[in-house]
């Protein structure tokens, strides 16, 4: 059987700054106007959970449950 | 030659035979590599962030695979993707980046205090990418979210067990708050699992559904035969001793029956003899109605019969074939005695395809 591999990208927590800062948004981080694309809370250094690339932009996701709910139905919609 | 030089050859071979022996074993299993790697990188964790993020990714890694291989043993092909977990240079990205344009999910870990919190997020979004993913998109959400809280579940179970309490008080209880349906299919998926069909049955049933469509895109009417097909599987979960159940599924798609090799009393004759001319003539008829796979189920003395069965279809090997067969320890839950409230079984499941309905 084919054995393919999956790559799962992980961002540690402490390079979080300097990755905010390499795509232009450690400033609109660091005053609260980035937000869960689901829940439209400010995104902190407490409640994110994960950062989707799609095409030329960062979507944020954080940690609450029910984001991460409507997180994985738009994945089953983008299927 | 000297007694030393032959005591100093004989060391050397048995040191160099071991070595290859290690070798050999690590070759064909590097998951394992990875899990030893993951535990040397643990110890030396603190000394620096290089080291601390090596022991996440490998810990991670490892598991995940270490269980990939587990079920793939149970039916082959339910997770077909090998998972490598690397952390990202966060220098690497920048708005010129040619990276921006591909589509990825970054998942942000914690520090090496916090590694159940990482194994059970990064489990999550592993599953829902390789969990039977040519036919995850035609199976109803809602189910789908189930049997992915429930995988999740097992491999926590499985490889990490630790973890498992982190895993049901801080996501699948919130999940499964206020929402009745993903109740109720998590405790069918509970009983599936520890009967050992969650895999061998259901999964590969909403597989080999999905492979019928796949690569064309998901449309809502392909969500239903799958649903209806859970609601048969609850008939089997929540069947009780002796209870007889309808063993037949035939949708458009799903054209299945499970034969349960019954109580030792209907298989046995009074002289100890194997009697399974009631299966062989279900079978047939199966065959008869457009029925292109079973499964027979067996526990503890009636495997027998079950392994009885397969040698008869063996010898109709135009007519059926095998394509799995398993046998695994399930626990069972006895509510009426306290000696064997969970006591461990051996039981079977053997699939055949049957050629004429294909």
């Amino acid at each position: 059987m084919e054995s393919r591999i999956k790559t799962l990208d992980l961002l540690h927590y402490s390079d979080l700054e300097q990755f905010l800062k390499n795509i232009k948004k450690y400033n609109d981080f660091k005053e609260g106007k980035i937000l869960c694309k689901f829940c439209n809370e400010p995104i902190t250094l407490d409640n994110i959970c994960a950062i989707l690339l799609r095409k030329d932009d960062f979507i944020f996701l954080c940690n609450k449950e029910s984001c991460y709910t409507n997180y994985l139905q738009i994945q089953s919609e983008n299927w | 030659m000297s007694e030393e030089l032959l005591t100093i050859i004989g060391l050397v071979t048995s040191w160099s035979l071991t070595f290859a022996i290690i070798s050999i074993y690590f070759l064909f299993h590097p998951e394992k590599v990875e899990k030893w790697f993951a535990i040397i990188a643990k110890l030396f964790s603190f000394t620096s962030k290089k080291v601390e993020k090596i022991h996440i990714s490998k810990d991670i890694q490892s598991k995940l695979n270490i269980y990939r291989k587990e079920v793939n043993k149970e039916c082959e092909g339910l997770v077909p993707s090998k998972t490598k977990v690397k952390f990202l240079n966060p220098m690497s990205f920048g708005e010129d980046r040619v990276e921006h344009h591909e589509d990825k999910v970054i998942i942000i870990m914690k520090n090496r205090k916090n590694q159940d919190e990482n194994f059970v997020k990064a489990s999550l979004f592993c599953v829902e990418n390789t969990l039977i993913p040519n036919a995850r998109r035609y199976v109803d959400p809602q189910l789908m979210k189930s049997v992915d809280l429930q995988f999740v579940k097992n491999l926590i179970a499985k490889v990490d067990k630790a973890k498992l309490n982190y895993y049901i008080d801080n996501h699948l209880s919130i999940q499964l708050e206020n929402n009745n349906e993903l109740v109720e299919n998590i405790n069918i998926l509970d009983l599936l699992s520890e009967r050992g069909v969650f895999t061998r049955i259901l999964l590969k049933v909403l597989r080999d559904y999905g492979l019928q469509f796949f690569p064309r895109p998901s449309i809502p009417g392909h969500y239903e035969e799958p649903r209806i097909f859970f609601e048969k599987i609850k008939e089997f979960a929540n069947k009780k001793p002796g209870e007889d159940i309808n063993p037949t599924f035939k949708g458009k798609h799903i054209k299945i029956s499970i034969i349960m090799i019954g109580r030792s009393a209907k298989v046995f004759t009074e002289a100890g003899d194997v009697n399974v001319s009631p299966y062989m003539t279900w079978i047939f008829s199966c065959e008869d109605k457009g029925i292109n796979s079973i499964f027979l189920l067996a526990r503890d003395r009636t495997i027998i019969a079950a392994q009885h069965i397969a040698g008869l279809l063996d010898l109709m090997p135009e007519r059926f074939e095998m394509v799995a067969n398993s046998v695994y320890s399930v626990k069972i839950k006895n509510k009426y005695s306290l000696k064997d409230r969970d006591k461990k079984s051996k039981a079977i499941c053997i699939n055949y395809i049957i050629k004429e309905n294909l």
